[in-house]
């Protein structure tokens, strides 16, 4: 009897032993790691993506990551949808340097002008001979599959500016930052600034959960909070593809295909569904490892901190843990995207830098002198700086900041010239 | 000798060798290989920071006194330039448009210290009012020509700029973004406020000032967002 006793005691010891174990090893597999990072999806004109390597994001049924960047890469012609009015053939045609998914120096154009009251207004743009409007939109597509679709700018529009395409590459885990996390980083930036900074987070709708908002994050006004949303709205806007979630191209001139373009391929995905996949799945923008260990890189990013470049451009953020379920409930975020420790550089959160563009997006009227911060993560690789690709060197984009910016710059201002050349190598180094 | 203690441990193991399979099946159970818990992100609360823009206003005196002048252009160029003293040579208003208001003034650069003023990290920008690109009308297809960087000659004159912070405008300390602006120093400087007057109005020129200068009452200079740049094609008079 007391044997057995010590066998039951034996027992219940090494089952407290193997469950406090698996506690441990639960909650070390919630704590946050370093996401990948790399420039690791090479453009490729034949056997696309045969080189690339994902970020470990679970690949739906039967699909795979080449497969996926295949769909970013394809060239879309009149045929399956192209158009009517369109800025580009492809999503790599904006997003590619130095690889698929990332950034150009493609521009965007987009107008408008104020009311009576200085509010911003969309404009209604004319086209076929003013046979057809174009309504209420922002954007002015540079392109038309025939001449009768051709938007042109009328003289109305007063507000005019160019943005520059952004950076695909990492997103997945910008889309997995929860929202109460972007809310907490501008609830606390007045604190670090003295009241002189006060990013806004705005909430926008996510197209594939109806009804449901969210921390909006992708786009220069932060217009979009998800991944399939953005995919969706470019679909339609930068290449006119219709598709499931934005199902009415914007004009029928010159149109021969129906309503929505984007179908569905035997896997169950449409093309959206492609290029979401592909951008989840793709691995962070990598530092320059080898000019990032130089003294005078680590003597910037010191100073980058020591003058408040970093609260806006936020140095490291963590994404929410995997099984969080976002995007009002249509994704849930997987071990591959959860918990993981990102440096981007950006608060994602908009700000009046003095550089807006008067333009107001999914936003309130307030947002039309805001831009979001630009995240730094791979800033290396451009040479057009801020939305309009108008600052041609590091110095001239960082003294181009003011407005809520301007204690920062003149901290910037201050330092020797030795100090700054160090803070741009640090910057020449993401 | 005895040592109960070991022979426990020993009987503790070789029950733990019998029982293993159902100690693995309860580990298992227990959270060794349990998948994280969904959790949905909360809904977000009102943000608490105040986000709304300052009310910058434009309530300082309009005119500079060349003490003021004086002090705002050693406060950011130090000895590298020196004030026109030709009356008209400076002119306060809103150029770009932020509410807040600025200070142009026609300076002359230092010779000896031209290195200085052209530097690559000059806490200022130098810009060319005549290097801006404008896509001509009526054209589809146009080529824009790469452009230098502008660079501040011996002597040359140049209109600096000085973009207002906060209530104060140029005049506050912290007024420190600055452009010396080549080809834009002609002098009889004039501010008019944009709307009404101008044609083809830029982005931000609706709610600002632009600069007239000399003789050119067909031309203006206005900011364009990044650039300040010479109108030529308004035609309306001041």
């Amino acid at each position: 009897m007391r044997e057995q006793l010590k066998q039951y005691a034996a027992s219940f010891a090494a089952l407290a032993v193997l469950c406090l174990l698996g506690t441990v090893t639960v909650v070390l597999s919630q704590s946050s790691t370093p996401a990948p990072t790399g420039f690791s999806t090479p453009t490729l004109s034949e056997n696309q993506g045969s080189q690339s390597v994902s970020n470990g994001f679970p690949e739906p049924a039967g699909d795979t990551f080449a497969n996926d960047q295949a769909h970013f890469e394809e060239q879309d012609g009149v045929d399956n949808g192209l158009g009517p009015v369109y800025n580009a053939q492809s999503c790599v045609s904006c997003h590619q340097n130095p690889v698929t998914g990332g950034i150009s120096q493609v521009t965007e154009f987009r107008v408008g002008h104020t009311d009576g009251n200085g509010n911003f207004v969309n404009p209604s743009i004319s086209i076929n001979d003013g046979q057809s409007t174009v309504p209420n939109r922002s954007l002015v597509n540079d392109r038309a599959t025939c001449a009768q679709a051709q938007e042109r700018t009328p003289g109305t529009e007063t507000i005019r500016t160019f943005r520059t395409s952004l950076n695909t590459l990492g997103d997945g885990f910008v889309e997995a930052i929860d929202s109460n996390t972007l809310l907490a980083i501008a609830n606390t930036q007045p604190s670090q600034s003295g009241g002189r900074i006060a990013g806004e987070f705005i909430q926008v709708p996510v197209l594939e959960a109806p009804g449901q908002i969210r921390g909006g994050r992708f786009g220069w006004k932060n217009q979009q909070a998800s991944l399939l949303s953005f995919s969706s709205d470019a679909y339609l806007n930068e290449q006119g593809i219709s598709n499931r979630l934005n199902p009415t191209d914007t004009t029928t001139v010159c149109k021969t295909t129906a309503d929505p373009e984007d179908e569905t391929d035997s896997l169950g995905m449409d093309d959206i569904d492609h290029f979401a996949t592909f951008m989840r799945g793709t691995k962070a923008p990598p530092v320059d490892s080898a000019l990032f260990a130089t003294s005078d890189a680590q003597a910037g990013q010191h100073l980058f901190t020591a003058i408040g470049c970093n609260i806006c451009h936020v140095t490291t953020i963590a994404t929410a843990p995997a099984g969080t379920v976002i995007n009002g409930g249509a994704f849930t975020v997987p071990a591959a995207l959860g918990s993981k420790v990102i440096h981007p550089y950006s608060d994602f959160l908009l700000h009046n830098v003095g550089t807006g563009d008067g333009i107001v997006q999914n936003g309130p009227p307030d947002t039309a002198n805001k831009m979001r911060t630009a995240p730094l993560w791979g800033v290396r690789t451009s040479d057009r700086l801020m939305h309009d690709g108008e600052s041609l060197t590091r110095n001239e984009a960082i003294l181009r900041h003011a407005g809520e910016a301007t204690f920062v710059i003149n901290n910037y201002r201050s330092l020797s010239t030795n100090q700054k050349n160090q803070l741009i190598t640090f910057l020449n180094s993401l | 000798m005895h040592f109960p203690r070991i022979r426990l441990l020993v009987g503790e193991v070789k029950s733990m060798k019998r029982n293993l399979p159902w100690l693995a099946a309860i580990s298992f159970l227990c959270g060794c290989n349990a998948k994280p818990s969904t959790r949905l992100e909360q809904p977000i609360k009102e943000q608490t920071a105040d986000t709304s823009l300052p009310d910058i206003g434009t309530g300082h005196s309009k005119s500079a006194s060349p003490e003021e002048v004086d002090a705002t252009l050693q406060r950011i160029f130090g000895r590298l330039v020196i004030a026109n003293r030709a009356d008209h040579s400076s002119v306060t208003g809103d150029f770009n448009g932020d509410g807040s208001l600025d200070l142009a003034v026609i300076v002359l650069s230092v010779k000896t210290e031209l290195g200085m003023i052209n530097g690559e990290l000059a806490n200022w920008t130098i810009q060319d009012a005549d290097q801006f690109f404008t896509p001509p009308a009526g054209e589809r297809v146009v080529f824009q020509q790469k452009q230098s960087r502008p660079s501040v000659e011996a002597g040359e004159p140049l209109l600096a700029v000085i973009h207002g912070f906060g209530k104060a405008g140029w005049r506050d300390s912290a007024a420190r973004q600055a452009y010396l602006i080549r080809h834009a120093a002609l002098g009889d400087l004039r501010a008019i406020r944009a709307t009404g007057h101008i044609e083809r109005a830029p982005p931000t020129v609706r709610n600002s000032d632009v600069i007239y200068e000399g003789s050119n009452h067909g031309e203006f200079l206005f900011w364009n967002g990044s650039q300040y740049a010479w109108n030529r094609k308004a035609n309306n008079k001041p």
